[in-house]
């Protein structure tokens, strides 16, 4: 890779306790005081929560863009998943997050695209809510999050979908565990398969797919020419997955992402880029243009599709 | 352990008691990175900072932020100078 910096981080959020209800946070705490104490150490949860609330402090996205510039990261994909239909103790709605996110690209000009999503159970309110992140506010794509108590081949998205496949916009689902409050069991990526079937102008992407369920993940990318796969959750789970993963033959189906700020404690952005190369994530038969496919190519593929920034870049010239 | 007689030595003793055997046993010192030299993760940070607190008394949680940013050694030593 050369080395002007051109990373696509396909995965990351705004660092903001506003984006994340309590109750969400509560239960990743939950999970790291179990950790701790099993070890013997003097903890209590609260303090375990001051710790972890400390890596949300950058809700403007600052702090994240000097980080960006520090790692080579061009441009990342703020991800905005709505939990605030299933966890009641949002802090805001999903409106107001919507602006806010609007609020940190036009902050960050160039620097930032927003995958919106919008809990699909909000009805017609909801829809006209996409809508309008999408043609107004030229988000880029739909966030999902099947924990929160939906399945993504499920009719109620169908709707969110057309809008998707008429601009050709991708579509990023969480795959898997996550905080203990949500619904482990209806996040499989299988469910994936039926709405990659029905529309096959959308590129789906299936989020950690490294780490969770990843032979079942890497089958659907192999086979379904419109599912992809993110990598964000190795900074958790080790590389090692990651060198498998390569090695599957989907190396034009795989995204960078970090997941930014879930593994901020782990370190700052270039850290966990270098990380890949220090402990082994690319076997030695990967090429260079694979590479390049995996920091940004692929991702800029699957942006560039989209029919709303091309027409206006076409009625520019 | 009175925070005011804390060593550079014992934080880093501190430090090494918490982190995994095989980072540790090359020694701890101030201009060791956390991540790329000793392997910290973060339940290991949130570790040593638990640590820390217990052994020098020091106010963590006035100071979570710098915790979170701190890249080496030194940086924690400076957190607990600051504390």
């Amino acid at each position: 890779m050369s080395d002007v910096p051109k990373i696509i981080d396909f995965h990351s959020h705004i660092a903001s306790g506003m984006c994340f209800p309590q109750s969400f946070q509560g239960g990743v705490v939950d999970n790291m005081t179990v950790a701790l104490e099993s070890h013997g150490l003097p903890v209590t949860r609260e303090k375990v929560a001051r710790m972890h609330a400390g890596t949300l402090t950058d809700p403007l996205c600052d702090e994240l863009v000097v980080q960006m510039d520090e790692a080579g990261i061009a441009e990342s994909v703020l991800l905005l998943p709505d939990f605030t239909y299933a966890l009641k103790d949002s802090t805001h709605t999903i409106e107001e997050l919507v602006e806010h996110h609007k609020k940190v690209v036009e902050r960050h000009p160039g620097r930032f695209r927003v995958f919106v999503g919008v809990d699909p159970r909000w009805g017609a309110d909801g829809l006209a809510l996409f809508e309008k992140a999408i043609v107004d506010y030229r988000f880029d794509g739909m966030k999902l999050y099947p924990p929160c108590g939906y399945r993504l081949s499920d009719d109620m998205l169908y709707p969110y979908y057309e809008i998707c496949a008429q601009y050709s916009l991708p579509v990023l689902s969480h795959i898997g565990a996550t905080s203990p409050v949500l619904d482990f069991e209806i996040a499989q990526p299988i469910y994936v398969d039926k709405a990659a079937r029905d529309f096959p102008g959308i590129d789906f992407v299936l989020a950690h797919g490294s780490v969770h369920y990843p032979d079942e993940v890497a089958m659907l990318c192999n086979n379904r020419p419109n599912i992809y796969v993110d990598v964000s959750g190795y900074e958790a789970f080790g590389t090692a997955a990651l060198n498998t993963l390569f090695r599957r033959g989907i190396n034009h189906k795989i995204l960078f992402g970090t997941d930014w700020p879930v593994f901020r404690l782990q370190g700052r952005q270039k850290s966990l880029v270098e990380k890949l190369d220090k402990e082994g994530a690319f076997p030695e038969s990967m090429t260079d243009a694979d590479r390049d496919l995996f920091f940004y190519k692929n991702a800029a593929r699957l942006l560039g599709k989209n029919k709303l920034k091309s027409a206006e870049a076409a009625a520019a010239l | 352990m009175n925070k005011g007689h804390v060593s550079d030595d014992e934080i880093c003793r501190i430090i090494a008691s918490t982190i995994a055997q095989k980072a540790a046993k090359k020694g701890v010192s101030p201009e060791m990175s956390l991540r790329g030299d000793l392997g910290v993760d973060s339940l290991t940070l949130m570790s040593i900072v638990f640590v820390l607190e217990e052994k020098t008394g020091i106010d963590v949680f006035g100071r979570v932020e710098e915790f979170v940013r701190a890249e080496s050694v030194a940086d924690i030593i400076k957190v607990v100078r600051q504390s």
